[in-house]
């Protein structure tokens, strides 16, 4: 009873992908589209196990990845010491806050050409793009999380007799920190694009380089591989994500 | 009193100028060297040599491609988020593919819809359009379910029809959310843009960009990525504008009985 009631939930919540992969199964296996515009799903299931099989798919995720994490873990260092100060001394907020507002609707992946002229093809590039593009979304959630915490908090810590750093580390960071997961939701799924579109339009190795060329050899079995990998890679980031931050913020009943 | 209000405004300008003051500075004193770095001067010169006969036509063939896209984003988006808030058949059905598509990074197309389309001006629409429709659809959905149960109720007691009651409670109701959306997939809309012309195009601001840096015309690449950070940050501050009077006029709209 209970196990039938549950295929029927699974059912329910996914019976349109399931639909959508048997329509495209069929369409492509009728001969309706092109096999250069469309293969069968199950050719490109066969392509996708082939490269895992031949752990050619090992290296480019690798990669990708690394990129990814050196250039988001460069921009939470950054944007939340600069975030932090910000919303704590008026001088610092005076010369960050209009910068960040000003850079925050910027579409950096136009200066790509300027980190490939400094940095070159290679990984440089990619992580200065991936650091500038998380870097404003994580020091506005983290300002704007900081100075948002409740005076009446900070006052009854000092008249409790907390010293200034106590306040710091037991008030002022935990509400940060809650500002960080904030804007770290907006940044993850930012940095897999910025590391994947450098690779694009860059090259030097990583899985959006290899989805480039595979589109221009016309292996379109591969591209739409490298598509579902680059989809399965942002579900799992997305769902790393949730559990690091319910872990962190398990005191926060905000989140 | 104009100087109280202007003083704000002054303030936001200081850091700003003051950083391109270090950076011209730093330029001419011989800090950093000017091929990697060309100075604020070197650009607006650039920017003057080229001149509106060169920059034009690219911005508006790019500005074209971002406008279409948007607009049958924001229609596509705004309809599609209605129906899923308002049938929870529609919701079911939808939810599961938006859900699986969202979190794959949209500039991704790019190469799938060249091989579709080939080179040049559908496949930036097609990735414009949907790098922006999931955020208008997703705003709207919470938007529309949001809007409280008691105005819906009392609407329909005044003997609303269902269509009225979409265009004229739940739709004005919803679009503080869904300008929200609409200003995000914006921002989508000129990075998907621009990565699908350093790509694939002839033309637009991201063919011009990049061609002058694989030619090592360096002043002209960095006045033309300028030109477009401008023109981005300007269509930002221009759709907030439209916001913040739209949702004005909706304010008053509320107390005298709502429009369309």
């Amino acid at each position: 009873m209970r196990l039938s009631e549950r295929l029927r939930r699974a059912f329910a919540a996914s019976y349109s992908l399931i639909l959508v992969c048997l329509l495209w199964e069929a369409v492509a296996a009728a001969g309706l589209i092109r096999e250069v515009f469309l293969p069968r799903l199950s050719v490109v299931l066969e392509q996708l196990y082939a490269m895992i099989a031949d752990g050619s798919l090992a290296e480019p995720i690798a990669v990708s990845v690394a990129r990814g994490a050196v250039g988001l873990a460069l921009s939470v260092v950054v944007g939340s010491i600069l975030g932090f100060l910000s919303a704590r001394s008026r001088t610092v907020h005076l010369i960050v806050s209009p910068l960040l507002s000003i850079g925050q609707p910027l579409p950096k992946v136009a200066l790509i050409p300027i980190f490939i002229l400094w940095l070159g093809v290679y990984s440089s590039s990619k992580i200065a793009l991936v650091f500038i593009t998380c870097v404003f979304p994580i020091a506005i959630s983290v300002q704007a999380a900081a100075s948002a915490v409740p005076k009446v908090l900070l006052w009854s810590s000092r008249s409790l007799g907390a010293s200034e750093f106590d306040v710091i580390r037991t008030v002022l960071l935990p509400a940060s920190l809650s500002g960080l997961m904030s804007g770290l939701r907006v940044a993850l799924p930012l940095a897999l694009l910025a590391t994947f579109t450098a690779e694009m339009i860059g090259g030097g190795g990583g899985v959006g380089a290899a989805l480039m060329y595979s589109q221009r050899l016309f292996e379109t079995p591969t591209v739409y591989a490298y598509l579902l990998v680059m989809l399965a890679m942002g579900i799992v980031l997305d769902q790393l994500f949730l559990r690091l931050r319910h872990r962190l913020l398990s005191w926060d009943e905000q989140k | 009193m104009l100087l109280g209000r202007v003083q704000p405004f002054l303030k936001q300008l200081l850091s700003p100028v003051i950083l391109v003051l270090i950076w011209e500075a730093s330029v001419r004193l011989g800090f950093v060297d000017s091929e990697f770095l060309p100075s604020p001067g070197q650009i607006l010169q650039a920017m003057r040599e080229m001149g509106a006969a060169e920059l034009l036509p690219e911005l508006a063939a790019t500005l074209f491609r971002i406008a279409i896209g948007f607009f049958i984003a924001a229609v596509v988006g705004v309809l599609l988020g209605s129906w899923m808030a308002i049938s929870s058949r529609a919701n079911g059905f939808f939810y599961p593919i938006l859900a699986s598509t969202y979190a794959i990074p949209k500039s991704s197309f790019i190469p799938l819809f060249i091989l579709w389309f080939g080179l040049g001006f559908w496949p930036i629409v097609l990735v414009v359009f949907i790098a922006c429709a999931l955020p208008v659809v997703v705003y709207t959905f919470h938007g529309i379910s949001e809007v409280p149960k008691l105005r819906v109720w009392s609407a329909l007691s005044f003997g609303v029809s269902r269509r009225d009651l979409f265009w004229s409670v739940l739709l004005p109701a919803a679009m503080p959310e869904i300008l929200v959306g609409m200003r995000i997939a914006l921002g989508f809309a000129f990075t998907v843009a621009i990565a699908g012309e350093m790509i694939v195009s002839t033309t637009g601001l991201g063919k011009l960009i990049f061609s002058y840096g694989e030619g090592g015309v360096y002043p002209s690449m960095f006045a033309v990525i300028c030109v477009l950070l401008i023109v981005a940050y300007v269509a930002d501050l221009l759709f907030m504008a439209f916001i913040d009077y739209y949702l004005r006029w909706l304010d008053r709209g509320h107390s005298s009985g709502g429009g369309a």
